[in-house]
């Protein structure tokens, strides 16, 4: 732990909430000291676990600021899901002021990101500024492999969400971490760019390309995800669906789940473990949408994970986007509990830290696949 | 067919439905089954059996008896504190109850009016605004974007607490999507003022009745002087100062139906700076006063020619710059009843008829002294509308109350064919006390019932349109 550089993370959020909670458990590297965001967040002062509603993990999130840096080495700042100019400007102004500061700055963004130039010519003026993707798939692009399309040699367990939220990452970050005990060594695909300081790898820079049609990039990903698994020799695949899997209705369409259709045409995945708002996660609605999901991505939904989200639905109706909110876990946990048993497909609450039964189920369905072989 | 069906009959000029009410569909059904339902719904024996068409439909779970609700709870009840609590999207600050016009038609005129309060000179603290500020800050963690309303009285008075409040929301709300609006009468707006607007993105909504002859009727000073020139000027001096930001000004405009409704319409052609503006219409409002809304001949038959010519406009048959965009407006809400009407799920056991708003969450309505409202639109004297304080947070009881404002009325509502289109909020449940009364609510019941069948009617006809006049208006449809 001495030889682990203080670091501070900006712009915290509820995306980053699974970053944040094992940050310190999932990379020798770094080690956490404090929490920014943006004052308009509604966090500022308030323990990082209140951004998705949980039970407090004692980490308060601070304003960030130049006075509010002692304490830190290096400032970790995460490009948002929704770019604009503005926040790639935000980003490199705060980039220089912890640079001017003494800091060192590790911008996490897909090299695809339109921050990355701003960025460079940042880097060129600052040793101390270093990109997250620097190891990563932007190097090996170029490496003009003929393209092939295969199915991976080992199994895949694909983690979507009926209405995009954290909890996928929560899952992925908790399954790596409990893998990674027993010396189980799992290749993690998550969206998030922040996800590369656990060794995570991203599909985004693909999806995001320009310059690849869409049946491409499908093909890209595998062969990615092939040279990945040759690479490193995993023991399986855990993957982040990039988007929602499905039309939520006509309504709010949510992208058509159109990015995870082709993430799973890509890596073609044996089992789907899919979070779902709580409210609809009820035995009938996890069989339906199963069945659905069996011809959708190619495979039946193994696990629901139940989420403490309520979908806005008064709000979808007038903006016709996605909108949802957090409950406290303890509430969904509670309406979870009240509901009978599903007769094959088990519905776990995501977040349930003292509860082993998502590990153990994701172990049977590893061990029932080898069997299989 | 002993029983009556749990329906409502509609009739085009060219076929006829059901509004199967339980599973909330619209069917098309032959004359035949038309009259016969009519005369069972009428109670009259006609000694006829029902048609193939109905028995197929009975056959498929249709034409149900009985209504599927046993229990008014509006779907949200539960889930209250944590809208309160995390998903807050709007405040509106009354930052003052001071104005300097004295609107004939203004609830807070009106000498009889049991329901509101009178014209004062409370205007809002820089303490109270802050804590509003502050309450928004601290109930909005999941919402995305959130805005910031200026209401009166006029609002303009307080200019210098509008540019504090703007100044300090900008601070506290940096990094998240935050816009602003006022909407003021325009006689106090300044160059100054209008380029401190500009400068911080406020949408400015100015109101406005009409030409000189119409708006002049009631909107005066409390002098009993016009205010038209005034207005006019003020408007003309946002083109001047910034011409851009006054593309974006809207026009607030209440008609009163005693007014030739084409006098009203006068003023999109002959004023320059009012034709490309967006406006927003609306009617009197005498619900607060207990007065009856009175239709001229002038204004009916008129008003009703322009929605004609307006859907004449929709399907390429006339020119949309002969028609009163006050019409053309309505074209665009029928818009929206499109992907509502027969859009949404059947009724359930356990449901709760439409209308209400999530008290609090939307828009709430700070008054002048921190008491919380579910809109700037209710009585601010009514102790049942005060859902809490930004001082001491959201009284839940009384959110839930207004949020659950059918369970006043339940029978009438479990077996109302308007349960899915109900537009009554609780606004419309007040008693002259200031109570929720269920004797007020069933007053409007006649009344949305109407409206509400005379909106499924034209969504019927204008889904019709291009299939049985086909010929008629050609292929082009805008």
């Amino acid at each position: 732990m001495e030889d682990r550089k203080p670091v501070g993370i900006f712009p915290f959020r509820a995306e980053l909430l699974p970053i944040v909670k094992r940050f310190d458990q999932l990379q020798s590297k770094f080690i956490l000291k404090r929490v920014f965001s943006y004052p308009g967040s509604g966090l500022v002062g308030k323990d990082a676990a209140y951004a998705c509603n949980q039970p407090d993990i004692g980490i308060e999130v601070e304003q960030f600021g130049e006075d509010n840096l002692q304490g830190i080495e290096t400032v970790i700042l995460v490009n948002p899901l929704e770019k604009s100019k503005k926040t790639d400007e935000h980003l490199i102004q705060l980039s220089k002021t912890s640079l001017q500061h003494g800091r060192s700055v590790l911008l996490c963004c897909n090299f695809t990101d339109s921050v990355v130039e701003l960025a460079s010519e940042l880097k060129k003026s600052f040793p101390n500024f270093a990109f997250s993707f620097d190891d990563n798939y932007s190097k090996e692009r170029s490496s003009g492999k003929a393209m092939y399309y295969k199915r991976l040699d080992v199994p895949v367990i694909l983690f979507g969400s009926l209405v995009k939220n954290p909890d996928t990452l929560e899952t992925i970050c908790y399954l790596n971490e409990y893998f990674s005990k027993i010396d189980m060594k799992c290749l993690v695909i998550s969206n998030t760019s922040a996800g590369e300081l656990f060794g995570f790898k991203n599909l985004s820079p693909i999806l995001d390309s320009k310059d690849m049609s869409d049946s491409t990039k499908v093909e890209e990903m595998n062969r990615y995800a092939n040279d990945l698994v040759s690479e490193l020799n995993p023991s399986f695949v855990l993957v982040e669906a990039p988007d929602a899997v499905m039309r939520f209705n006509d309504m709010t369409p949510n992208g058509f789940g159109v990015l995870s259709y082709m993430v799973s045409q890509a890596l073609q995945p044996d089992y789907l473990i899919c979070s779902i708002p709580f409210e609809l996660a009820v035995p009938e609605m996890v069989k339906a949408l199963s069945k659905d999901f069996e011809i959708r991505l190619g495979t039946p939904i193994s696990a629901a994970l139940a989420s403490n989200i309520v979908v806005d639905s008064a709000e979808n109706l007038q903006t016709h986007v996605m909108s949802s909110l957090f409950v406290p876990m303890s509430y969904s946990m509670l309406k979870l509990s009240q509901e009978p048993c599903a007769d094959h497909i088990p519905i776990f609450s995501v977040i349930n830290e003292n509860d082993p039964r998502l590990f153990m189920h994701v172990t049977n369905l590893l061990a029932i696949h080898l069997d299989r072989r | 067919m002993s029983k009556k069906p749990f329906i409502q009959l509609f009739k085009t000029p060219n076929s006829a439905y059901i509004l199967d009410v339980n599973k909330n569909e619209l069917i098309p059904i032959c004359e035949e089954s038309f009259v016969f339902l009519s005369k069972v719904l009428n109670g009259e024996d006609n000694g006829l059996s029902p048609t193939e068409e109905l028995l197929a439909l009975q056959e498929e779970g249709y034409l149900s008896t009985e209504s599927n609700v046993h229990q008014i709870k509006h779907v949200y009840t539960e889930f209250l504190p944590y809208y309160l609590d995390r998903k807050m999207g709007q405040i509106t600050l009354q930052v003052t109850q001071k104005c300097n016009f004295r609107c004939k038609y203004c609830v807070y005129t009106s000498k009889e009016n049991m329901k509101q309060r009178t014209h004062s000179q409370k205007s809002m603290s820089w303490r109270t605004a802050k804590s509003a500020v502050n309450f928004l800050w601290n109930h909005s963690v999941d919402s995305k974007k959130v805005n910031i309303g200026f209401y009166g009285g006029e609002p303009l008075i307080e200019f210098p607490l509008i540019q504090k409040v703007i100044r300090y929301s900008q601070k506290m709300f940096e990094g998240k999507e935050l816009s602003f609006s006022i909407t003021c009468n325009g006689s106090l707006l300044t160059r100054e003022i209008i380029r401190f607007f500009s400068d911080n993105s406020i949408d400015l909504m100015i109101s406005l009745d009409g030409p000189e002859e119409i708006n002049d009727l009631n909107r005066v000073f409390a002098n009993g002087k016009g205010t038209f020139d005034t207005v006019m000027k003020a408007i003309r001096l946002v083109h001047e100062v910034d011409p851009d930001y006054a593309e974006r000004l809207q026009i607030s405009m209440v008609m009163d139906p005693q007014n030739d409704f084409d006098c009203i319409n006068q003023i999109f052609l002959e004023e320059s700076e009012i034709k490309s503006l967006a406006f927003q219409s609306s009617l009197v409002d005498h619900e607060l006063d207990g007065e009856g809304l009175f239709f001229s001949e002038e204004y009916s038959w008129k008003y009703t020619y322009q929605q004609f010519l307006a859907v004449m406009t929709h399907f390429g048959r006339f020119d949309k710059d002969k028609v009163s965009p006050i019409a053309l407006r309505g074209m665009g809400s029928f818009s929206k009843d499109e992907e509502v009407i027969g859009q949404g799920i059947g009724l359930m056991e356990t449901d709760a008829p439409a209308g209400p708003c999530i008290p609090g969450k939307l828009r709430a309505f700070v008054d002048v002294d921190g008491k919380l409202f579910p809109c700037e639109r209710v009585s601010e004297t009514s102790s049942s509308m005060q859902i809490g304080n930004i001082f001491d947070g959201f009284n839940l009881h009384k959110a839930l109350k207004v949020l659950n404002v059918g369970q006043l009325t339940p029978e009438a509502c479990c077996n109302c064919w308007c349960f899915r289109y109900c537009n009554q909020c609780a606004k419309r449940a007040l008693g002259s006390d200031g109570c929720l009364s269920t004797e007020a609510r069933l007053e409007h019941c006649a009344n949305t019932r109407s409206e509400t069948y005379h909106k499924i009617a034209q969504y019927l006809l204008m889904k019709e349109i291009p299939v049985y006049y086909k010929k008629q208006i050609g292929t082009e449809v805008r």
